[in-house]
C-alpha cells in the first residue's frame, strides 16, 4: 500500500495547523500508518490460509471465513486513516486557494505584506477558521464512526481463537480456528488506543479552537 | 513508506542532540532498525507456516502456535523502537516550537529596542552632566544602525542553525525538557528489556509441549529455525543494553558538564571582579567644565599614577552625584546599581594602594610635569610656595 502520497499531502497541511494538530499529525504518522505498514500487516498476512477447520468438506473453510471476517482489520484501519486524514485536505485546498487569490491581487497592484506571502504563514482565521473547525468537527465523526464499526462487526475488540460456523456447505456445526489471535487482539486493542488518544486530541483543539475566537469576539465588543 | 518517514526524523533529530545523543540515535537507526527489518524479515516469515504439531487435529497447530508466542520478536521490537523514540520526536517538536517563537520575540524586540536605545542613553547621560554634551552622543548612533544590521543577517539564518550540543541547548533554555525526555527514554529502555525478558526469556528452545484445546492430552510442536532466532535475540539484548548504556552516559556527560560550567562561571566572576565593566565605556575618563574637583592638600606628583588617581577620583563624585539622583530614576537596572557599587569598592581599594605608592615614592622623587592630551584645562600647575592647589580639569 502506498502511503507516501498521503504522507505527502498531509505533510504540507502541517504547516497551517495549530500545535495540537501537529501532535495530531505526528501520532497519525508515527503511531498508526507505520504500525499499520510495518507489523500489522505482517500479523494478518496469512489470515486466510492459516484459517484452519475441522472439516474435510471441500468450500467450508472458504464459506466459514468469509462469514466471519466480511471485512479485514487491516482495510478497515486503512479506510478509518484514509476518511480521517481528508479532512485535512480540505484545509490544504482552502490555504492553496487564499494563496493564489493573494498572488492575483498582488499581480493586479495592490498592496500585500510581502513578508507574510513569503513566509507562508497563514493565520487561522475568518472562513478558513471555519474550514479547519469543520475539518476537525469531521474527523472526530469519522473516528468515532469507525470504532463503533469495528465494535459492531466483531462483537467487541477480541478476537476469538475459535469460532464455530455452520454455513452451508459445512456439515452441521465445524470448529475453526483464526490464526494468531492473541496477537491479533494486541494490536487491535494498540490501535483503538491509538484512535482515542486522536480523538482526544481532536476534542482538545475543537475546544482551543472555539475558546480562542470566544475571547478574541469578547475582546472586540469591549473595545468597542 | 515502512521505516523511512522514523529514519527522517531521526535524522533531524540529530541536530538537536547532544554528542552522547548523537551516537545513540546512530546505534537506534543502524543496529536496531536494520537489524529488525532486514533480520526479522528473513528469519520470522515461515514462522507459522512451519511451525509444526505432531498432531492430526485441525487447529491444534493454531492453538498451539498462539500459545508458544502470544507476541511475535519481531512485533515487540518495532514497538519498542517506536516508543523508545517517541520521547525524542516530541522534544524535537516542542524545540523548533520554542526556538521559533524565540526568533520572532527577538524580532520583535530588536525593532522596539533599536529605537529607544538612543533614548535611554540620553537620559542615563543627562544625570551626570550638567550640560549635555552633544559631541559623544553622535557616536552611539551609527554603532546602533551598525549592530542591527548585523543582528538581522544573524537572524535571517535561524533556521539552517544547529542547535546541538549540551551548551547550546541549556542557552536555548531547553536543558530541562532533554533531561526529561532522557529520563523518559532510560525508563522506556528499562521497562522493555525487563518484558523481553518475561516473555522470552534468554532461549529459544526447538521443542514447544502444548496442551490446549481441541490438542488431544500433550503435543510435540516444532519451531522453526530455533538457534538462529536464539542468536537473534541475544543480539538485540546486547543492542538494548548498549543503547541504555548510552542513556546513562549522556545523563552523566550532561551533570558533570553543568557541574563543570558551573565552576568554571564562578571563577571567571571572582577574577572579574576587579576589573570594571563599566557598560558605557569612556576611552578616555573626562568631564565636561563645571565639575570641581577636590581640593589638593599637598603638592602633585604628575605622574601617570596622579593622573589615574585624579579620574578615579572624578569618577567617585560622578557616582556619588548619581546616586543622589539615582533613587528617582527608574531607568537605571538593578545591576548598574551593584556595578557602581562594585566600582566603588574597588576605587577605595585602589585609593588605598596609590596612597601606599606614594607614601613610598613621596620623600625622593622630583616633580614632573605632565599635560593630558586633549583637555586643555588639566593644568598641571604648581605654584610654589603655595600649600593648597586648587585643579580645574
Amino acid at each position: 500500500m502506498d502511503w507516501g502520497t498521503l504522507q505527502d499531502v498531509l505533510g504540507g497541511v502541517n504547516k497551517h495547523s495549530t500545535s495540537i494538530g501537529k501532535i495530531w499529525l505526528t501520532v497519525l504518522f508515527i503511531f498508526r500508518i507505520m504500525i499499520l505498514v510495518v507489523a500489522a500487516e505482517r500479523v494478518w498476512g496469512d489470515e486466510q490460509q492459516d484459517f484452519v477447520c475441522n472439516t474435510l468438506q471441500p468450500g467450508c473453510k472458504n464459506v466459514c471465513y468469509d462469514h466471519f471476517f466480511p471485512i479485514s482489520h487491516i482495510r478497515l484501519w486503512a479506510l478509518q486513516l484514509i476518511f480521517v486524514s481528508t479532512p485535512a485536505l480540505l484545509v490544504a485546498m482552502h490555504v492553496a486557494y487564499t494563496r493564489h487569490e493573494k498572488k492575483r491581487r498582488f499581480r493586479n497592484g495592490e498592496k500585500i505584506d510581502i513578508e507574510e506571502l513569503k513566509n507562508e504563514k497563514i493565520h487561522i482565521r475568518g472562513s478558513l477558521w471555519w474550514t479547519y473547525t469543520s475539518s476537525i468537527f469531521f474527523r472526530i465523526v469519522f473516528e468515532a464512526v469507525f470504532m463503533y464499526v469495528f465494535y459492531y462487526m466483531y462483537d467487541g475488540f477480541q478476537m476469538p481463537r475459535l469460532v464455530k460456523c455452520n454455513a452451508w456447505p459445512c456439515p452441521n456445526t465445524v470448529d475453526c480456528f483464526v490464526s494468531r489471535p492473541t496477537e491479533k487482539t494486541t494490536f487491535t486493542i494498540f490501535m483503538l488506543a491509538v484512535s482515542g488518544i486522536c480523538m482526544m486530541l481532536n476534542l482538545a483543539e475543537l475546544c482551543y479552537l472555539v475558546v480562542k475566537i470566544c475571547m478574541k469576539e469578547s475582546r472586540k465588543t469591549i473595545l468597542k | 513508506m515502512s521505516w523511512s518517514f522514523l529514519t527522517r526524523l531521526l535524522e533531524e533529530i540529530h541536530n538537536h542532540s547532544t554528542f552522547v545523543g548523537k551516537i545513540w540515535l546512530t546505534v537506534l537507526i543502524v543496529f536496531r532498525i536494520v537489524l529488525t527489518a532486514v533480520g526479522g524479515e528473513s528469519i520470522y516469515y515461515d514462522e507459522q507456516s512451519k511451525f509444526v504439531c505432531n498432531t492430526e487435529q485441525p487447529g491444534c497447530e493454531n492453538v498451539c502456535y498462539d500459545a508458544f508466542a502470544p507476541l511475535s520478536h519481531v512485533r515487540f521490537w518495532v514497538f519498542q523502537i517506536i516508543l523508545v523514540a517517541t520521547p525524542s520526536v516530541m522534544y524535537l517538536g516542542y524545540a523548533i516550537h520554542k526556538i521559533a517563537r524565540m526568533v520572532e520575540h527577538s524580532e520583535a524586540d530588536r525593532r522596539i529596542r533599536s529605537k529607544s536605545f538612543s533614548m535611554r542613553w540620553k537620559q542615563h547621560r543627562g544625570l551626570e552632566e550638567a550640560e549635555e554634551d552633544h559631541e559623544e552622543d553622535p557616536m552611539m548612533y551609527p554603532e546602533i544602525e551598525l549592530e542591527s544590521e548585523r543582528e538581522n543577517k544573524e537572524q535571517q539564518a535561524p533556521a539552517k542553525a544547529k542547535h546541538d550540543g549540551r551548551r547550546r541547548i541549556r542557552e536555548d533554555g531547553l536543558m530541562k525538557i532533554y533531561v526529561l525526555q532522557l529520563l523518559v527514554r532510560t525508563t522506556f529502555e528499562i521497562c522493555f528489556l525487563v518484558g523481553q525478558y518475561f516473555l522470552y526469556g534468554f532461549e529459544v528452545s526447538p521443542i514447544f509441549v502444548c496442551s490446549r484445546k481441541p490438542c488431544p492430552h500433550k503435543i510435540d510442536c516444532f519451531i522453526s529455525r530455533p538457534t538462529e532466532k536464539t542468536i537473534f535475540l541475544l543480539i538485540m539484548y546486547g543492542v538494548s543494553c548498549m543503547c541504555l548504556l548510552l542513556n546513562v552516559w549522556e545523563m552523566l556527560h550532561l551533570g558533570f558538564g553543568t557541574i563543570r560550567d558551573t565552576f568554571n562561571n564562578k571563577r571567571k566572576e571572582l577574577e572579574d571582579s576587579g576589573t570594571y565593566n563599566y557598560p558605557f565605556t569612556w576611552n578616555t575618563p573626562s568631564a565636561p567644565p563645571g565639575y570641581n574637583i577636590a581640593v589638593k592638600p599637598e603638592q602633585m606628583q604628575y605622574t601617570e599614577l596622579s593622573n589615574a588617581k585624579m579620574a578615579y577620583k572624578q569618577n567617585k563624585a560622578n557616582i556619588a552625584q548619581e546616586q543622589q539622583y539615582g533613587s528617582n530614576e527608574e531607568n537605571i537596572p538593578a545591576d548598574l546599581e551593584n556595578l557602581q557599587r562594585e566600582i566603588k569598592v574597588a576605587q577605595e581599594r585602589l585609593d588605598l594602594a596609590i596612597q601606599a605608592y606614594n607614601n613610598q615614592n613621596n620623600p625622593g622623587s622630583s616633580r614632573e610635569k605632565k599635560s593630558k592630551a586633549g583637555s586643555n584645562k588639566s593644568s598641571a600647575s604648581s605654584k610654589s610656595g603655595d600649600g593648597k592647589n586648587s585643579v580645574w580639569i
